[in-house]
């Protein structure tokens, strides 16, 4: 178990290090895939496993290939894919210790805790989460259509141009 | 506030229940908020009509039949004292009740902004009314929120519709801004959603009373990881209310975005983002001895740094921008007194907020109709060219400066009177001192106007527009008549602000 963990931790890390740090764009979203992997391994070890199975259907199956077709469509306007994305190098000093920072603060603030042991649960069955979304959670489930019809909207209003006019570039 | 397990399903897993930390009771869902359904499904019909129909009338004529209709519901909904329908999710109460008029009226005087605005003429302009309606809604829920999932989805609902809107110009200014809009939001969601998490994971639910029943019963190490969820949850809403260490993204976007855009972000976000901030400092009144000292260095820092920069500016809506982030400082202070007086003074400055910044916005967008400029200098010797456009906003900027017998004032006093009763004597100082600073910023503006020699002596043209009229005309005559006969307003705040807001 623990060998485990540290196993999709390491993954998830270095997963993560490569996003930001790898100048082929292209690269850079191959590396996600391998962090969004690593979390679902995660929410297997924590016994979620709806969970990792929608995270691998939408977010490395959906989220990921519209993010490379992106990346693959817009390579041209980005110049050579080579120089495409080089990281902000001048606040890197400042940055990682922002971030070191925030490691101890929460690692501070965690580690001594003492966390109740979690209830035995079992498995959720999902046609009881299918029904808490249509029930209980009916708000929030009409208030993320609304969220999302607003992104989908602005993204093609933004995206198209000016009514009988010409796009600029 | 209803309690009773008694329609809990008997096949729902107990497991499920707790997950979410929800509870049952309350009304029929749908019953509940009939303004934010009619709000959301206008908002929809408009922009299908934005899509299909020629020009952006019947758009625009689809948007205020919404918002009559919304308005109507509001008024004809009884307010009980509280009910929490959704099964608790959100909480009707007369504190919400009043933000959601707030919300409304915003979106009212936007609405007219946005339609006489020149340079959204090129825009799509149908599209642009439907995401003011469907912003409109999740201020209202962000208002309402009583569990931290419906105040997250309804936040994501505001910003997400305020990153389109801000780049809607086709200029590259505005996406620059709109960009840099998304990736700070972006950014202090995910620090929030940190924050919430870690707060779930201490007490185990996600609903604000339970939290608050939770976090009454901590101690020890585990009260401290409760304080690191709470700053990290904090920073997300100080980022929406341009609170002053997440304050850096206003004046960027300000200026990039459409000047009615700007109008309706630098006070919708703002009210509900106090609101829900109220909400969730009550969720988490046990930790309040130590949050406190916190909020009053942040308060002062705020209008200080606000209205210092604002000094310095050149461009109207930057200096808009700073002064308005020395104004969220001056808000801060009646949540930061944490007294029933300091709500009421928080509500009151609100509403003189509305008139006297959405007025101020709206001459800012007639005198970019006129003459194409944002620079401080289109407004050299403004009188003698817009005589009543120069005089509105000489009211609105000594409203904001707190002169009296403006409706500024009013807000300002009643603020100042609550730090003092709350026994914050330097917190009244800091404030008194920013308010002497700010007058010089605001009078800059009305000496350029009226005594200074104008660069070209014709009249402005095109004159504003009737709707543009109109709302200079209801924020003025706000402004001047609620400041001369504050009684009504101050009742009706009396009677909605409550002690007990979850």
């Amino acid at each position: 178990m623990t060998f485990a963990l540290l196993l999709l931790a390491a993954m998830v890390l270095a997963g993560a290090v490569w996003v930001v740090t790898l100048r082929n764009l292209f690269r850079a979203a191959l590396s996600l895939g391998v962090v969004l992997l690593g979390v679902a391994g995660l929410f297997l070890l924590l016994e979620a496993e709806f969970l990792a199975f929608v995270q691998i259907l939408i977010y490395v199956g959906a989220i990921l290939t519209l993010v490379v077709f992106a990346i693959m469509l817009t390579a041209r306007l980005q110049g050579t894919p080579g120089t495409a994305a080089s990281p902000a190098s001048r606040q890197r000093v400042g940055g990682a210790l922002a971030a070191l920072a925030l490691f101890a603060v929460l690692a501070g603030a965690t580690q001594p805790l003492l966390w109740p042991e979690a209830p035995p649960a079992g498995a959720v069955p999902l046609a009881a989460l299918g029904q808490q979304l249509v029930t209980r959670l009916i708000l929030p489930f009409e208030v993320i259509s609304l969220v999302f019809v607003a992104a989908i909207v602005g993204a093609i209003a933004i995206a198209s141009g000016p009514p009988g006019g010409a796009r600029p570039r | 506030m209803k309690q009773g397990r008694g329609s809990c399903r008997a096949a729902t897993p107990p497991a499920v229940l707790g997950l979410v930390g929800l509870r049952a009771g309350g009304g029929v869902p749908g019953s509940a908020s009939p303004a934010e359904a009619i709000l959301s499904l206008g908002g929809l019909l408009v922009l299908l009509i934005g899509a299909w129909a020629r020009g952006h009338r019947p758009a625009l004529t689809a948007s205020w039949l919404t918002l009559a209709a919304g308005a109507a519901a509001l008024w004809s909904a009884p307010v009980p004292p509280a009910s929490s329908p959704f099964f608790g999710l959100i909480l009707c109460d007369p504190f919400s009740l009043a933000f959601r008029w707030l919300a409304l009226g915003t979106l009212a005087i936007v609405l007219l902004l946005a339609s006489a605005s020149r340079e959204l003429a090129a825009a799509v302009r149908g599209e642009c009314y439907g995401l003011l309606l469907l912003l409109g809604v999740g201020l209202m829920l962000m208002a309402e929120a009583n569990h931290l999932l419906m105040a997250y989805l309804a936040m994501e609902l505001v910003s997400l519709s305020s990153y389109v809107l801000v780049g809607f110009l086709r200029e590259r200014r505005s996406a620059e801004a709109a960009l840099k809009y998304l990736l700070f939001g972006a950014l202090s969601s995910g620090i929030m959603l940190f924050g919430m998490s870690l707060l779930f994971g201490l007490t185990g639910s996600l609903a604000f009373p339970d939290l608050q029943a939770a976090v009454a019963g901590t101690g020890g190490p585990m009260a401290r990881a409760l304080l690191v969820a709470a700053a990290l949850m904090l920073a997300g809403l100080a980022f929406k209310i341009s609170m002053v260490p997440f304050h850096m993204w206003t004046p960027d976007v300000y200026e990039g975005a459409p000047a009615a855009v700007t109008a309706l972000l630098s006070v919708g976000p703002k009210a509900a983002g106090l609101a829900l901030l109220l909400r969730l400092l009550e969720a988490l009144a046990p930790l309040w001895a130590s949050l406190s000292p916190l909020l009053l260095a942040l308060t002062v820092v705020t209008m200080t740094l606000g209205n210092l920069v604002a000094l310095v500016q050149t461009n109207v809506k930057r200096l808009l921008a700073y002064s308005t982030i020395g104004q969220v400082g001056y808000l801060l202070i009646g949540l930061a007194v944490h007294t029933r007086v300091g709500h009421e003074a928080l509500l009151v400055y609100l509403v003189a907020y509305l008139f006297m910044n959405l007025g101020a916005f709206a001459c800012v967008v007639a005198v970019m109709n006129g003459t194409g400029s944002e620079a401080l200098e289109a407004f050299r010797g403004l009188a003698r060219r817009a005589p009543g456009l120069s005089l509105a906003f000489a009211v609105f900027l000594l409203s904001l400066a707190g002169i009296p017998p403006l409706l500024g004032f009013v807000g300002k006093f009643l603020l100042l009177g609550s730090a003092l009763d709350a026994g914050e004597v330097a917190l009244a100082v800091a404030a008194a001192v920013n308010s002497a600073i700010a007058l010089y910023y605001y009078t800059n503006i009305i000496r350029l106007m009226y005594f200074a020699p104008p660069a070209q002596a014709e009249p402005l043209s095109p004159s504003p527009s009737p709707a543009l009229r109109l709302a200079l005309g209801s924020c003025a005559a706000a402004t001047l008549a609620l400041g001369l006969w504050p009684g009504p307003l101050l009742e009706l705040i009396s009677r909605l602000a409550v002690v007990r807001l979850l």
